[in-house]
């Protein structure tokens, strides 16, 4: 399981990293476009924004998994072990649940949006949206996983 | 009621550890299905506020900044910093301040800077004899001055979240004064405390080992020249001249410093990519809360307590300023720019404060926000470079706070501070 978990956050991370890549490009384009060849892309700022969509969401949900989100260990950290184990396990779960509603909202999104087009793109405005339920997924499975294993080191313990 | 629902579960949230960003979002949900909508909205409002042209500046500007991290540039700004300010007592000190405010001009990120010039003036500092909390001190307070020195990403932030429209070159432009004010601020209070614990001066490496590492540095330096000049002469929107940046910072990188190699750029790259993905989570779960206070009518009520209270400008700016250092100690700054903009700018502004004004005000507040306990990433990140415990570094830091608290009452009742360069 911890695997496929960490094959995923991985996975999600190139998807986040060759956004920024791409955005970089397409904005760098943009400019040498202006003033090379006279001529202002329509579309290279409205991509971008949809691939920003990507890197943000992507990049979350691999947040979740690495634990780089900014959060507040002072409390836990004062507490005994017992107690913080209880904190962790309501926190693992609030994110959890957090994930699904976006999974929910963000498929109603999606498949709303979808007949839809971006303006001046020609691509469904639910594009933008679709990485919002698939990261909400990611967040609701890394999430569970650190539940379970917060559990599982309960139980460990108790036996 | 709902209010207070939704300020409780939020710090209830952040105290079992949730994270930032999902204690904003789930206790929008709560507050939402509480007073009868769905909560599906706060996941509409999250990928509405990243859905920002303007924002999409921030992955640049931290990207460019991740890149020239990657380059060693600390290395050479504190060679130059060395020449300029080592021959004094408490050099070292001076060196740090001066170095961190230059780094502040080519990345404008403070956990960045602190991380960058921390690793490397810290070990230095304390082999040649000085404290190594008192380093971490300047590192730390000297790292806020990036937040100030344009760019900014948090000036980005700030314009977006303003409602009224704001030039992001202005307030870059803005920024420099104050930034090199509080710099000054910060030398005063390295050189009194190095007089007291009796630090060593340091040696003038002479006039042509100067002009050599300036030489080194300027390449380096000229960032920031490119994008503060190319948005005010409109030559670049602030989007572009953040991508302008990163080719830039890629060019000299390579074939100047040629310091970046692959393996540098794929640090870079997936630093700045998991940067980014916080920074605009927080931003996109931050604006999904912040329309539910304005559902809330919570900026009308925050106006009202405030401009009911005195029709004094002095006293309700004191008002402001008290409620942004007590908010920075305890949440992270990109959120609570997000969040009280829209709360404090209409008062500011109904007493004639100009909103590029009140923007380095918020940025100096709040990035003194950013080294005070129990929240403070530039404090938590510059104690862990310095190997020191937290505790350890907030003890003497107050020098560095007075400075820093002194200069921020200046830049606020001194308008001219920061718009004198403003055209």
């Amino acid at each position: 399981m911890k695997q496929i978990l960490d094959a995923l956050s991985k996975i999600s991370l190139f998807i986040s990293a060759s956004c920024l890549v791409l955005m970089t490009t397409i904005i760098s384009y943009q400019v040498v476009a202006r003033y090379f060849f006279n001529s202002s892309p329509a579309w290279s700022e409205r991509l971008s924004l949809v691939l920003l969509a990507y890197l943000v969401f992507f990049g979350a949900a691999v947040g979740v998994h690495e634990r780089f989100h900014i959060r507040i260990d002072a409390l836990r950290d004062a507490m005994p072990e017992t107690i913080g184990r209880g904190f962790d396990i309501v926190a693992n779960l609030a994110v959890a649940i957090a994930g699904l509603v976006m999974v929910i909202a963000g498929w109603q999104l999606t498949t709303t949006l979808w007949a839809f087009n971006i303006p001046s793109l020609g691509l469904p405005r639910g594009l933008a949206l679709l990485p919002l339920p698939i990261a909400g997924v990611l967040i609701s499975l890394f999430s569970s996983y650190q539940l379970f294993e917060t559990l599982n080191a309960t139980n460990e313990e108790a036996a | 009621m709902e209010l207070i629902v939704l300020l409780l579960s939020l710090l209830g949230l952040l105290a079992i550890r949730v994270p930032v960003a999902f204690a904003l979002l789930i206790s929008s949900m709560l507050v939402f299905a509480l007073i009868g909508l769905n909560p599906l909205i706060a996941v509409q409002r999250l990928s509405a506020g990243i859905d920002v042209f303007t924002l999409m500046a921030i992955p640049f500007f931290v990207f460019a900044g991740d890149l020239m991290t990657q380059t060693g540039i600390a290395a050479r700004l504190i060679r130059v910093a060395e020449g300029l300010f080592g021959r004094v007592r408490g050099g070292l000190g001076h060196v740090n301040v001066g170095a961190s405010m230059m780094f502040g001009a080519v990345s404008g990120s403070a956990v960045a800077s602190v991380s960058a010039i921390g690793s490397t003036m810290i070990p230095i500092m304390e082999e040649k004899g000085y404290d190594r909390d008192f380093s971490v001190n300047v590192t730390c307070s000297a790292a806020v001055l990036g937040l100030i020195i344009p760019p900014s990403h948090n000036m980005i932030i700030y314009a977006a979240a303003a409602g009224v429209s704001i030039s992001i070159g202005d307030l870059f432009v803005a920024g420099i004064l104050p930034g090199i004010l509080c710099g000054f601020a910060l030398m005063i209070a390295v050189s009194i405390l190095a007089r007291i614990k009796g630090y060593s001066k340091g040696v003038f490496p002479g006039f042509k080992a100067l002009i050599f590492s300036a030489i080194g540095a300027i390449p380096g330096l000229l960032t920031a020249v490119i994008i503060v000049v190319g948005i005010l002469g409109g030559v670049f929107t602030p989007t572009e001249s953040s991508a302008v940046a990163i080719v830039y910072t890629l060019v000299i990188g390579v074939f100047v410093y040629r310091s970046l190699g692959l393996k540098e750029f794929k640090t870079a790259v997936v630093n700045s990519a998991k940067t980014t993905a916080m920074i605009m989570l927080i931003i996109g779960a931050a604006a999904a809360f912040g329309w539910l206070l304005a559902l809330l009518e919570a900026p009308l009520m925050m106006s009202q307590l405030i401009l009911g209270a005195t029709d004094s400008p002095i006293v309700i700016l004191a008002l402001v300023l008290l409620c942004l250092l007590v908010l920075g100690t305890f949440m992270d700054m990109a959120p609570l720019i997000i969040i009280v903009t829209p709360i404090f700018l209409p008062v500011v502004q109904s007493i004639g404060v100009d909103p590029v004004h009140f923007g380095i005000v918020m940025m100096l507040a709040l990035g003194i926000g950013t080294i005070t306990p129990p929240v403070g990433t530039v404090l938590f990140v510059g104690s862990a470079v310095g190997k020191i415990r937290m505790e350890d570094t907030v003890k003497s830091m107050w020098p560095f706070y007075l400075a820093l608290i002194l200069c921020l009452i200046l830049v606020t009742y001194v308008p001219q501070i920061s718009l004198l360069l403003v055209g």
